[in-house]
């Protein structure tokens, strides 16, 4: 199949003709396709171009078309506009913040195992190839070269996926001719399968599963339908032999009960003897309730010693999934490395935890090397992960120059310093930035100190920082910010010492002097207190924070200082279990003590240390001289070890520092035994049903508000209302989890209510729809906020609804909850 | 004689005073907003502005006392007018307490209804205790307790002590609180003195400019005489159950002993507000 299109275009000279032409028009499932691409300039010569080809599954566009453009339209627009190679191929990813689809999650591991359990022996029915891949993209390559004679070829397989396909081609050539392709080719089979099945299953769900066969075979067939079910429990349903006429489709239900937590893995079959379809998808089961967590973290110093952690679930959380785990470090590193774990996997991803998500990785790597010691992180992934996350921040930039938490809010001074002072660090590692942008937060910079005379002081401080450690800060702004600092918190004086250093300013020394007087030192460690965040505007315990920047200063200034080591172990004994507090505070502390690293090239000394739990060892490992930079040893106890509770008890010998943190974690439902604050934070959950009204058919449709109870059926839709209210805070974050075998309706304008309540809008700084919860972030919160969003009812069956959420995200020990609900879903 | 007829004598027997309350607080209002509009360009226009505010302080406490008197004149003036008067400065204060604390209540309601909706079963939290529900009962109990608990809680105390000072007899106060027949009086004043000027002004403007000026002339004219007359007709009717009250002996003994045991001159000047059947 051949897809040719000239673009009528004036710069007729200019455009190249792209055709790719595939070696068959259908494929099946992952068989694999090949390409002819073929570029040639108007004349129809052939020419050397550099070309990007994307296979994509067709349906994507109908979710979000391309809006990419024609790229001679781009290059050579009616207007005369600078060329931005950048933007030629705009890669927009929302709400994406380590998720993945659960289908594209499993493809990741790359294996394939069909299972062919229920094919008897001596079975004359075809075996088919069972499907698992499912990704929305085939294939991607920006990088292919057509040769001299205009012609490339590029091949690939496709995935599992029934579908068409779009072939996306944009060429250039190095005289500037531009072109483009869209082609489609038909991955098909004759006799498909299909399962009905929700995106996932929440302990405790029941539902119906719907295994369809069509028949496009030219015969009618009988098709034994078959299911393999794999971690859930099959409540009735079992293998048919149906009759399909040709063209025809017919199906056979399954129910079905998720009773453990984990993956379900189900394999649907559709049989016949002249061919056969065979579906696998897994789909995951998350706990049911909110998960709870205690941490505590400690230090065992030279010689012998112990140190015991104390640890409780509450008598109604699920047994079944409680977890216990214990993380022994030799050295501070080891600290470092459990907490860089924390900000990798934090689900969110504004832009302060975006940053802080690779920034610290990126440090720790860099230090590491200079020490010239082998690192525990991987270089493939934290390069990865920044290309990722410096995608994502070029995204968030706003007009301005400056960053917001989000694309589409204003921009904030910390967060435009805070991107500022990482982009400058990822510059100093050796990443390749986008200078420009680093150059337009800078000036964005400049122009809020210059709006904001009287700024919060600490706020002032850390923008002088940003602005000296990435290529210099005004003296003025530098003199204004060490004149304040009387009025300065420790960190923000920290803060203003770190900008002086790096603008090779005496005065550095000074500010070191007066942070060393500040400290509040024992025999052992010494902090900086903190309590009130002058960078994000609230009140908290920040003494990791300023701590961590006081050491940094001090290892700048005063290396010598005896405070140096006994921060370096205040911090380590003081996390919240693996980390410290929040992402921002747990990025900066890694900041700190990557300096310390630097300095001390810390070694381990020899020590010997064993876990125990309720007396019971369940681990005993040896640390050597030369594991300081060694991953931490982290223990996962067994839930039957663990129990209902105890006491973990690390037993140290030996010369080193031993640090350890530990982290119980349960889910509970039960909001009497963890709801906090209900005054001062609350939160309802109210289901209400759309009962659509239509008098005549000719008249449009209408719907009616009406609060949910009983039991609904596929086909209705959902309105969630889901309101926080409480006094003051910032930076709140709601999610509410939604039943298994419901789907997010968009766009909640196309559903005309009558009588509209006053509480229908959208009052939210950011709105992300996840595989499995609704989340809503409120960059202020004033006393009271209201979300509405619109659900369509899918799969029948029973779902369990896990109470929603709502905290202050830097503020992780306050947090509000719903109670649990149940959807009762007819067919 | 009956309660209404009783009332009716005390307004006829008032008058003037009543008459005083229509144009002395028109008055007040007036020279209230001349007051806002005072330059402070010399000395003597911000020592006006300092004593404007005082003199129609003590203006209007000296025209509620001597009303409040003349209606329940049955039992006599205890103490001078002008001390009337200034208890009435106390009571006033404690009144402008009362509505600062429902001010920062009002501002609590959204908290507290959030708070109490979210402790509702879930089918009564979208049904009947919805958080609009709520508010809106706050709301109400607030308009209550800021118009007719607090006002009808002050205004016994008020009154006797604008006649007794300090020294009122405390259990015909408490007996009016009791009283069945003052809270429902209360409500229906304020509801007609309060609410109904509220309303007046709901209507969609329409018709020419002059029309509508005029209209808004009336309803402001309308809503003043509603308002003071309510307020007079309160304090007629707060007379009235005041002197059916029955004084017993040990009360009756008690109280103006002590007014009468101060000093020589001031024990002259009650004896003459004393009425001739009650010196007798």
């Amino acid at each position: 199949m051949t897809a040719q299109k000239s673009l009528k275009v004036p710069l007729v000279e200019r455009t190249l003709t792209v055709t790719a032409t595939p070696n068959k028009t259908k494929f099946l499932p992952g068989e694999k396709g090949s390409f002819d691409v073929f570029a040639a300039d108007f004349a129809g010569k052939p020419v050397e171009a550099d070309l990007s080809f994307g296979e994509v599954d067709e349906a994507l566009y109908a979710v979000r078309p391309d809006e990419t453009g024609n790229i001679v339209n781009f290059f050579y627009p009616r207007r005369e506009v600078s060329l931005d190679p950048q933007t030629s191929f705009d890669f927009y990813f929302f709400g994406e913040a380590g998720t993945k689809s659960p289908l594209l999650a499993q493809l990741a591991n790359g294996q394939f195992h069909p299972r062919l359990a229920q094919v008897k022996p001596g079975s004359d029915l075809v075996v088919p190839k069972v499907r698992k891949a499912f990704p929305d993209t085939a294939y991607w390559n920006p990088n292919v070269h057509t040769g001299p004679d205009g012609h490339a070829r590029v091949e690939f397989n496709f995935p599992d996926a029934l579908t068409t396909w779009r072939t996306t081609i944009r060429a250039m050539t190095d005289d500037g001719k531009a072109g483009g392709v869209v082609t489609r080719v038909l991955v098909r089979k004759n006799l498909i399968v299909r399962l009905a099945a929700p995106r996932f299953f929440r302990q405790g769900d029941e539902t119906t599963l719907r295994v369809i066969a069509h028949n496009y075979l030219e015969t009618a067939k009988d098709v034994t339908f078959a299911l393999d079910v794999k971690g859930l429990e099959v409540i009735s349903g079992q293998g048919k032999i149906v009759s399909i006429p040709p063209k025809g489709e017919s199906y056979v239900d399954w129910r079905v009960r998720a009773h453990a937590t984990g993956n379900a893995v189900l394999t649907a079959k559709a049989l016949t003897k002249e061919e056969s379809d065979a579906l696998e998808m897994t789909l995951p089961i998350p706990p049911f309730g909110v998960k709870q967590r205690a941490a505590g973290s400690g230090v065992v110093f030279s010689g012998e010693g112990q140190s015991q952690w104390p640890y409780s679930y509450p008598p109604g959380s699920d047994a079944g999934i409680r977890g216990l785990t214990v993380t022994v470090a030799p050295s501070v590193a080891g600290t470092v490395f459990d907490a860089l774990d924390y900000l990798t996997s934090y689900p969110w991803g504004c832009t302060e935890q975006t940053m802080s998500s690779f920034l610290p990785d990126l440090i720790v790597a860099q230090a590491i090397d200079k020490l010239h010691i082998k690192s525990p992180i991987d270089r493939i992934e934290l390069n990865r992960m920044v290309q990722a996350g410096l995608e994502r921040l070029y995204g968030f930039q706003h007009d301005d120059g400056g960053w917001g938490w989000w694309p589409d809010d204003p921009s904030r001074l910390f967060m435009t310093a805070y991107v500022v002072s990482g982009l400058g660090q990822a510059r100093d590692a050796g990443y390749k930035i986008e200078e420009y942008r680093l150059q337009r937060g800078r000036t964005a910079l400049d122009k809020m100190l210059a709006a904001h005379p009287e700024m919060i002081p600490d706020l002032r401080a850390y923008t002088v920082y940003a602005l000296a450690t990435t290529g210099g800060a005004p003296k003025e702004a530098l003199d204004k910010a060490w004149e304040s600092r009387d009025k300065l918190s420790y960190e923000g004086l920290a803060l203003v010492g770190l900008a002086l250093d790096a603008a090779g300013d005496p005065r550095a020394s000074e500010a070191a002097q007066l942070i060393e007087k500040k400290a509040k030192a024992t025999g052992t460690d010494a902090y900086w207190a903190g309590n009130y965040d002058g960078l994000l505007d609230y009140w908290d315990d920040t003494s990791p924070e300023t701590t961590a920047l006081a050491l940094k200063l001090l290892v700048r200034q005063d290396k010598a200082s005896a405070l140096v080591p006994k921060a370096a172990i205040w911090l380590g004994k003081h996390r919240d279990g693996t980390y410290w507090f929040s992402t921002k505070q747990t990025s900066m502390v890694i900041a700190g003590l990557t300096d310390y690293l630097a300095l001390s090239g810390e070694l381990a000394n020899t020590s010997e240390v064993e876990i125990l739990v309720n007396g019971a060892s369940v681990g005993k490992r040896h640390f050597g001289a030369g594991e300081g930079f060694a991953s931490p040893w982290r223990i996962v106890v067994p839930v039957a070890q663990a129990g209902g509770g105890g006491q973990v008890t690390v037993r140290k010998s030996g010369n080193g520092i031993t640090y350890w943190s530990a982290e119980n974690n349960w889910y509970s439902a039960d909001r009497k035994s963890f709801q906090q604050g209900q005054l001062a934070l609350n939160i309802t959950r109210d289901y209400y049903l759309l009962q659509k009204k239509q008098a005549t058919p000719s008249d449009p449709i209408t719907y009616d508000l009406v609060p949910l109870k009983g039991a609904v059926h596929v086909g209705d839709v959902l309105a969630i209302k889901l309101a926080v209210g409480g006094t003051n805070w910032k930076y709140l974050l709601a999610e509410d989890p939604i039943p298994a075998g419901t789907e997010f309706l968009d766009h909640s304008e196309l559903y005309k209510l009558n009588n509209k309540p006053d509480w229908w809008g959208d009052w939210f700084t950011r709105k992300e729809f996840h595989d499995d919860r609704a989340a809503f972030f409120n960059t202020e919160f004033n006393g009271r906020r209201e979300y509405v969003y619109l659900l369509k009812v899918v799969n029948p069956g029973r779902f369990a609804i896990s109470p929603a959420q709502a905290g202050p995200m830097y503020q992780s020990t306050i947090q509000t909850t719903t109670d649990p609900a149940t959807l009762e879903v007819q067919p | 004689m009956s309660y209404f007829v009783d009332l009716i004598r005390r307004l006829r027997l008032s008058w003037r005073w009543a008459l005083a309350q229509f144009v002395g607080v028109a008055l007040f209002v007036l020279v209230g907003l001349a007051w806002t509009r005072l330059p402070e360009k010399h000395w003597w226009q911000v020592a006006l502005s300092l004593l404007i505010p005082v003199l129609l302080a003590i203006s209007l406490l000296e025209l509620q006392a001597g009303t409040m008197r003349k209606l329940a004149d049955d039992d006599g003036k205890r103490v001078k007018l002008v001390w009337g008067a200034a208890t009435l400065l106390v009571w006033a204060a404690m009144f402008c307490a009362c509505w600062v604390i429902l001010d920062w209540c009002d501002d609590q309601f959204s908290r507290w209804a959030s708070y109490l909706n979210s402790r509702a079963p879930a089918h009564m939290r979208a049904t009947l205790f919805t958080f609009d529900h709520i508010q809106r009962w706050l709301t109400i109990l607030e308009w209550i307790l800021r118009w007719i608990i607090v006002p009808g809680k002050i205004a016994p105390y008020a009154m006797v002590s604008a006649e007794w000072g300090w020294r009122p007899p405390w259990l015909r106060v408490l007996r009016i609180l009791w009283s069945w027949r003052w809270w429902p009086a209360m409500a229906l004043v304020t509801l007609v003195g309060v609410l109904l000027p509220g309303y007046l002004f709901e209507s969609v403007p329409s018709g020419s400019v002059t029309a509508q000026v005029w209209r808004v002339v009336l309803k402001l004219a309308a809503s003043y005489l509603l308002g003071v007359g309510c307020w007079v007709l309160m304090l007629a009717w707060l007379a009235v159950l005041f002197g059916r009250q029955q004084l017993p002996p040990a009360e009756e003994a008690l109280v103006p002993a002590a007014v009468l045991t101060g000093p020589e001159e001031r024990s002259a000047s009650v004896e003459a507000d004393v009425p001739p059947e009650e010196a007798t």
